[in-house]
């Protein structure tokens, strides 16, 4: 009987994590959860949950194009990981990027009713 | 619809050599309200812009169309404007378009949609085969047909441009602008513009090029 390791339970965990998270979210129709995008990545996490559980899926696949075993466990790993730290990177990137926006927003829009003429801007106040 | 109410938002960036003429043409249309949004451009852009007496907003750094875009829209709502037309700052639009989208706007619709495609038009073929590309990625990711997904010239009602909340700095706020459309059910239509595709505007530096498409497309496939 095959027994299972530890990263195996890690792996498929997360995966199940970020599918229902995502299931929820679809169902629920948040904002920008479309069918597509949904689908990437049950298919993306799916794949990953499936190899973990039933590692024979990867030994077929390992098969079928001839690779080592374990340089290759090695290697899924260290993809995953890299994964994980990429969308993690992007995620915090954009949130500066975000900041970075909102502040040079307020300081345009700090003088806004400065660059209109007093006159102008009493008219458009008033005929509110 | 009130003129007065009406807020017409220009992005510009680097657009010093070509700004003056595009505003002395919308001028021409009876608009008065321009508000243009200087997105940190490195040359005369932003002195250029307040010769011609129009609100000229500076951004310190460029941000990006969307962020420029979002900046116009605040504004817009402090001086409390009924309708907002999103006008590029490079000279393809026709001014004389801007009528046909305040005419829909009057007809009862929340957005128009200025698009390229609905009439012939010498248009390169590879911004047609980008536009195409991009029209069915905004389909799979928000559902929403249109025949321009990129076009830039388009009017808001008060109701559309203060529900739209679009995060993206980039271009791929107009695909954003489309998903909230679909998103709040708000009524849009389509109507056909000119554009004019001149060698300023092909060569310029920052358009949206294939490469550039393509890292939109992954921005708003990651986008949350």
């Amino acid at each position: 009987m095959n027994t299972i390791t530890i990263y195996q339970i890690v792996l498929s965990i997360i995966a199940v994590v970020i599918i229902v998270q995502r299931t929820i979210r679809f169902v629920r129709r948040e904002k920008t959860q479309s069918l597509f995008k949904y689908l990437t990545f049950v298919i993306i996490w799916g794949g990953i949950a499936v190899v973990s559980i039933f590692p024979r899926v990867a030994h077929w696949i390992r098969r079928a194009f001839g690779f080592g075993e374990n340089f290759n466990t090695l290697i899924f790993i260290a993809f995953v990981i890299l994964f994980v730290l990429f969308f993690r990177m992007m995620s915090i990137i954009e949130r500066i990027e975000s900041q970075i926006t909102d502040i040079v927003r307020k300081e345009a829009l700090k003088d806004v009713h400065k660059s209109l003429s007093r006159k102008k801007f009493l008219k458009l106040v008033k005929k509110k | 619809m009130n003129v007065q109410s009406i807020f017409l938002i220009v992005p510009v960036y680097n657009e010093g050599r070509i700004i003056k003429s595009v505003i002395v043409a919308l001028k021409k249309t009876g608009y008065k309200n321009i508000i243009v949004i200087d997105d940190g451009s490195s040359d005369m852009t932003f002195d250029v812009v307040k010769k011609t007496g129009v609100t000229v907003l500076k951004h310190r750094i460029n941000r990006g169309k969307g962020a420029a875009l979002k900046t116009g829209m605040e504004a817009a709502k402090q001086f409390h404007a009924d309708v907002v037309v999103t006008f590029d700052g490079d000279g393809q639009h026709d001014p004389k378009d801007i009528v046909k989208l305040i005419y829909q706007v009057n007809k009862g619709y929340d957005v128009v949609l200025g698009s390229r495609y609905l009439t012939r038009q010498n248009i390169p073929w590879v911004r047609r085969v980008a536009n195409a590309c991009a029209n069915v990625f905004t389909y799979l990711l928000y559902d929403i047909w249109v025949t321009d997904s990129q076009s830039g010239l388009r009017a808001y009602t008060k109701k559309a441009f203060e529900i739209i909340d679009t995060k993206s700095d980039r271009y791929e706020v107009e695909s954003e602008a489309l998903r909230d459309i679909k998103k709040y059910n708000l009524s849009y239509i389509e109507v056909p513009m000119r554009v004019r595709y001149t060698r300023y505007s092909l060569t310029k530096t920052t358009k949206q090029n294939l490469w550039s498409g393509f890292l939109t497309m992954m921005r708003l496939m990651l986008s949350k």
